[in-house]
C-alpha cells in the first residue's frame, strides 16, 4: 500500500515513468510493435513512398520500412544511451569518490585527468576518439563516456569532501571502521540522491550527443537502423523524400521530452528546494 | 498616525499574523516583541507593503494618517516609501547594491524623490552623512557596502531612512545583527532621533533590552497573535502575562540584578 | 589576474597540451588503419605492398612510438603540423583557412543567442509564474530536447527547399547563407541559456538590496535596469564567454549540414578519411584556443565584480 500511495503522490513522476517504460517496451517487444516487419528489407520499387496506410511513416530509398524502422531504432539508440549513462555514472563516480576520499597524490592524477578531457569542447573530443578508433556503437559509446564522466567525478568528489569532514565520520574513523566501510555506509548513501538525479536528467542529454555522433557516420553501422544514422540518411533525400528525415528526428524528440520530464520529475521528488 | 486595525497576514494557506491592531500616534516610540515566528517582521513588512513571496494582508485595515495603505498605487508608494514612511534593516549593507558605491545607491535614491541631477545628489547625500555625525562623509560615499563595519553600515542605513526626516521609521531587527557595543551606540543614535527630528518609530526586536531602553510602549507578540500591549513600565514591572514573564526572565542577569 | 596566477595557468595549459598530443598521438599509432594505405586510397590508387613499406620507411612510421612523438612534437614547435594526407596540403594552411569562417560562424550564433536568451530569460524571470513564464520554460524546454541537427534540417527543408530564402550550401561569403546555421546554433543554445538567465535574474531578485531599494521608493524599473539586471549578468559573462570556447568546436554537425566551409567541417571529413595529420593538429589547435579564451573569461571576470577586484587587492 505503501508502494502505491508513493506512485499516486508523485503524479508527474509515475506518469513519465509510465511513458518512459512503454518506450523501453516498444523497443523490446519491437516485432509485436511493427506486425513482424523487417527494418532490414526493402523493395526497391516501394522506394522514396510518402506517407500512407501501407507505410505509415512512408519508405526510405531503400524501400524500407521507416515505421519499422524507428522502432527498432529505438533499441540501438535506448542500449547505447543507457549503455553510457550507467558507464558514466559507474566511472565518474569511482574516480570522484576514490580521489575525494584518498586526497593527496590520487586526488590530484585524477583530477588532472579530469582538467585534460574538459580542455576540449565535448563533441570534437568524442569525434576524434570514435574517429580514430573507427565507426562503431561501441566506440561512439567509449568517446562519449571519456568525454562526460567527469561530471560525475566532480560531483561524487565535492560531495564527498564534503562529507568527509563531518562529524560523525570523524568518530567513526576513531572506533575504527574500515576503508571500505566507511564510502559504503556514509559516503555513498548521501551522496547517491544528487547522483541518481543527475544520472537521469543525462539521459536525454547523452541520448541527444550518441544521434549526433551517429548523424555524422561515427556510432552505429549501416544498415542497422539508428535514428542518428537515419537522419544522416534523410538528409541525402530531403527534397524528394521529407519524411525521411522527420520521423526519426520527431523519435529523437519525443523520447528525449520524456526522459528530461522523468528527470525533472526524479529530482523534485529527491530534492524539492531545487525549484 | 499609524493605524492597524485587526489586521491579518498570511503567506498562501500559512497564516503568520492574525487579528493585530496598533494604533501610534506622532513622535511615539513603540516596540514589537517576539520570538522567531511570532509574526512581527510581517507586520512591519506589511505596513510598507514589502512582504516577501506570496505573502498578502487578508483581513483588516493598515491607514496612514488617514489613507489606506492596502490600496495604494505605485506612485503613491515611491510618495510615502521613504519619504513619508523610511525603513532600517537588519542588516543594511544587505540592503544597498553590493557592486555600487554607497553613494551611487544614495544618489539613486534621493533622485527617485528630488530632481536632482547626480553631483547635487551625491553632495546632498554627503551632507546628510555628516548631519548624523558620520565619520568622514566623502570617503563613505566613495566606498562599497563590504568595504564599511557592521555598526558603520547601520548608521549609514539610519542616516539614508533620514533624509527626508520621516514622520515614521520603521525598524526591523536594527541591532540583531551586531555586537553589544555596537548595540548601544545605535540604539542612542535611535533614541536621538525622535528628540531632534520628531520622527515615530515602530521597532521590531527580539531584544527585550533595546525594547525597554528606546520604547514608550511595548506589544509582545506570540505565534501570530498580540499576547499584550502597555508602557514600557507596565510591561517590564507590573506584566501579569506568563509569556511576558518568561520573555523577561529569559534577559540574563548579573549578579542577581536584571538589566531592563 | 596576478601575474603568479597568469603563470601558474599557462603553465597548465601547457601540461594539458603535451597530455592530449600524446593521447592524440598514441590513439592514431594505435588506431587500426594505415596512414600510408589511407593516403594512397584517399587518392584513388591501390598501392602495392612494397611502395607501401617504402613510404612508411621515408616517413618515419616504422620508428618506435618515443621517436616518431618526439620528432613530430618537434616539428608541432616550428610550427609545422605535417601534411594532410587526403588534401595534401600542410595542415598549418589548411586549418587557418577555416578558422575564420568557423569564427565568423561562431560569433553570429553568440549574437543570436544573447538576443534571444537574454530577454526572454529576463521576461520569464520578473514575470515568474506568469503565462509568459510558462511560455518560455516551454519553449526552452522543447527547445533542449530537439537534436540540434535536427532543427538544422527542418530550417534547410523549410527555408531552403520549400520557400526558398536561403541557399542549401552556405559559403562564408554574406550573411544570407550564414544565417541558418548560425540560427540553428543560436537556438540550441538559447534553450540552454535562457534557463539560466532566469535563474540569475530571479536569484538576483530575491537579494535583500532589491526590498531596501523599494523601501526608499526606488522606481521598479530603475530597481530592474540599473541594478538587478546589470548584477545578474555579471556571472553570465563568463557563461557566455566559455560557452565561445565550446561553440567553436561544436560546430561540426552544423557545418556538416548546411555544407559550410568551417573547421568542424574538415575536422569531420578528415576523421572520415583517417588524416590522422589533420586530426592531431584540428585537436590540439582546438584545445588550445579553448583553453586560452577560458584563460581570458576568467581573468575579465576579476576586472569586473568590484568585490573581486577588492579581494585581489586585499591578498
Amino acid at each position: 500500500m505503501k508502494k502505491k500511495n508513493f506512485f499516486l503522490a508523485h503524479k508527474q513522476f509515475t506518469f513519465f515513468l509510465i511513458l518512459a517504460l512503454l518506450i523501453i517496451l516498444g523497443a523490446v517487444f519491437a516485432p509485436v510493435v511493427t506486425g513482424g516487419a523487417d527494418p532490414l528489407k526493402g523493395s526497391l520499387t516501394e522506394a522514396l513512398e510518402a506517407p500512407s496506410r501501407a507505410h505509415i511513416f512512408g519508405t526510405d530509398k531503400m524501400g524500407r520500412d521507416i515505421f519499422t524502422r524507428v522502432i527498432y531504432g529505438a533499441r540501438a539508440s535506448l542500449s547505447a544511451t543507457f549503455g553510457v549513462v550507467a558507464l558514466i555514472f559507474l566511472v565518474g563516480t569511482a574516480a570522484g569518490v576514490t580521489a575525494g576520499y584518498f586526497g593527496g597524490w590520487v586526488d590530484g592524477v585524477i583530477m588532472r585527468v579530469a582538467d585534460m578531457m574538459l580542455a576540449f569542447p565535448g563533441l570534437v573530443l568524442a569525434l576524434a576518439v570514435a574517429g580514430i578508433m573507427g565507426a562503431s556503437s561501441r566506440n561512439a559509446i567509449i568517446a562519449i563516456v571519456l568525454v562526460n564522466w567527469t561530471k560525475y567525478a566532480r560531483l561524487s568528489r565535492s560531495l564527498v569532501l564534503k562529507i568527509r569532514d563531518r562529524d560523525y565520520v570523524s568518530a567513526a574513523i576513531v572506533t575504527g571502521s574500515k576503508t571500505k566501510h566507511m564510502l559504503f555506509s556514509y559516503m555513498l548513501p548521501n551522496a547517491l540522491p544528487t547522483l541518481i538525479i543527475t544520472a537521469t536528467t543525462d539521459i536525454g542529454g547523452m541520448m541527444l550527443e550518441l544521434a549526433a555522433l551517429s548523424f555524422l557516420g561515427f556510432g552505429t553501422r549501416p544498415p542497422a537502423p539508428e535514428w542518428g544514422y537515419m537522419l544522416n540518411e534523410g538528409r541525402a533525400c530531403m527534397q524528394s523524400a521529407p519524411w525521411m528525415m522527420i520521423f526519426p528526428g520527431l523519435a529523437i524528440f519525443l523520447v528525449v521530452v520524456v526522459f528530461n520530464m522523468l528527470g525533472d520529475s526524479v529530482r523534485d521528488i529527491l530534492d524539492p528546494k531545487e525549484a | 498616525m499609524l493605524e492597524l486595525d485587526h489586521v491579518s497576514i498570511a503567506y498562501g494557506e500559512t497564516q503568520a499574523v492574525e487579528d493585530f491592531s496598533l494604533h501610534m500616534e506622532p513622535g511615539e516610540i513603540v516596540s514589537l516583541v517576539g520570538e522567531s515566528g511570532s509574526g512581527k517582521t510581517s507586520v512591519i513588512r506589511g505596513i510598507l507593503g514589502l512582504l516577501p513571496g506570496g505573502g498578502a494582508v487578508t483581513q483588516g485595515n493598515i491607514a496612514f494618517d488617514g489613507k489606506n495603505l492596502l490600496d495604494v498605487t505605485p506612485e503613491q508608494w515611491r510618495a510615502i516609501r521613504g519619504r513619508e514612511i523610511s525603513m532600517i534593516f537588519q542588516g543594511s549593507g544587505a540592503m544597498m547594491n553590493p557592486t555600487r558605491k554607497i553613494g551611487t545607491v544614495f544618489a539613486e535614491y534621493l533622485r527617485t524623490h528630488e530632481k536632482l541631477t547626480k553631483k547635487e545628489a551625491w553632495e546632498k547625500g554627503t551632507r546628510m552623512l555628516a548631519r548624523m555625525r558620520l565619520p568622514s562623509p566623502e570617503n563613505i560615499m566613495r566606498s562599497y557596502p563590504f568595504q564599511l563595519s557592521g555598526g558603520m553600515q547601520q548608521r549609514v542605513g539610519i542616516a539614508m531612512a533620514m533624509s527626508y526626516e520621516p514622520k515614521l521609521l520603521l525598524a526591523d531587527e536594527p541591532t540583531s545583527a551586531l555586537d553589544v557595543t555596537t548595540q548601544a551606540q545605535i540604539v542612542g543614535e535611535m533614541a536621538r532621533l525622535r528628540r531632534d527630528y520628531g520622527t515615530a518609530i515602530l521597532l521590531v526586536t527580539h531584544n527585550l533590552g533595546v525594547a525597554a531602553y528606546l520604547s514608550d510602549r511595548i506589544l509582545v507578540m506570540r505565534q501570530g497573535r498580540m499576547e499584550e500591549a502597555g508602557d514600557r513600565d507596565f510591561i517590564l514591572k507590573s506584566s501579569t502575562n506568563a509569556y511576558t514573564r518568561s520573555l523577561l526572565e529569559s534577559v540574563p542577569t548579573l549578579g542577581g540584578v536584571r538589566y531592563v | 589576474m596576478k601575474k603568479k596566477k597568469l603563470a601558474l595557468r599557462l603553465a597548465q595549459i601547457l601540461v594539458v597540451l603535451v597530455g592530449i598530443s600524446f593521447v592524440t598521438f598514441l590513439l592514431t599509432y594505435l588506431s587500426p588503419g594505415d596512414p600510408v594505405r589511407n593516403m594512397y586510397t584517399a587518392a584513388g590508387i591501390m598501392p602495392t605492398e612494397e611502395l607501401v613499406a617504402e613510404i612508411r620507411e621515408e616517413l618515419g612510421l616504422n620508428d618506435p612510438l618515443p621517436t616518431q612523438y618526439l620528432r613530430w612534437l618537434r616539428n608541432c614547435l616550428r610550427g609545422d603540423f605535417g601534411k594532410s594526407y587526403t588534401l595534401n596540403k600542410p595542415v598549418t594552411e589548411l586549418l587557418l583557412g577555416r578558422l575564420w569562417p568557423t569564427v565568423k560562424l561562431t560569433l553570429l550564433s553568440m549574437g543570436l543567442m544573447l538576443l534571444m536568451a537574454v530577454p526572454l530569460g529576463m521576461l520569464s524571470a520578473v514575470y515568474k509564474d506568469r503565462w509568459i513564464d510558462y511560455l518560455v520554460r516551454g519553449l526552452t524546454f522543447v527547445g533542449c530536447a530537439m537534436p540540434n541537427f535536427w532543427v538544422g534540417l527542418l530550417l534547410m527543408l523549410a527555408f531552403c527547399v520549400h520557400i526558398k530564402a536561403f541557399p542549401v550550401i552556405s559559403s562564408a561569403g554574406d550573411l544570407r547563407s550564414i544565417f541558418l546555421p548560425a540560427l540553428t546554433l543560436a537556438l540550441a543554445m538559447s534553450s540552454k541559456y535562457t534557463r539560466q538567465v532566469r535563474t540569475a535574474v530571479l536569484e538576483e531578485l530575491n537579494q535583500d538590496y532589491v526590498v531596501g531599494a523599494r523601501a526608499r521608493g526606488v522606481r521598479e524599473s530603475v530597481i530592474l535596469w540599473r541594478n538587478v539586471f546589470p548584477n545578474a549578468l555579471l556571472p553570465l559573462i563568463t557563461m557566455f564567454g566559455l560557452s565561445i570556447g565550446s561553440l567553436l568546436g561544436g560546430t561540426s554537425v552544423v557545418e556538416v549540414i548546411f555544407s559550410y566551409p568551417g573547421l568542424g567541417n574538415l575536422a569531420v571529413s578528415a576523421i572520415t578519411s583517417s588524416d590522422y595529420n589533420l586530426i592531431q593538429g584540428y585537436v590540439l589547435w582546438l584545445a588550445l584556443i579553448y583553453m586560452v579564451i577560458n584563460l581570458l573569461v576568467d581573468a575579465s571576470y576579476g576586472a569586473v565584480d568590484p568585490r573581486m577586484r577588492a579581494k585581489e587587492q586585499i591578498r
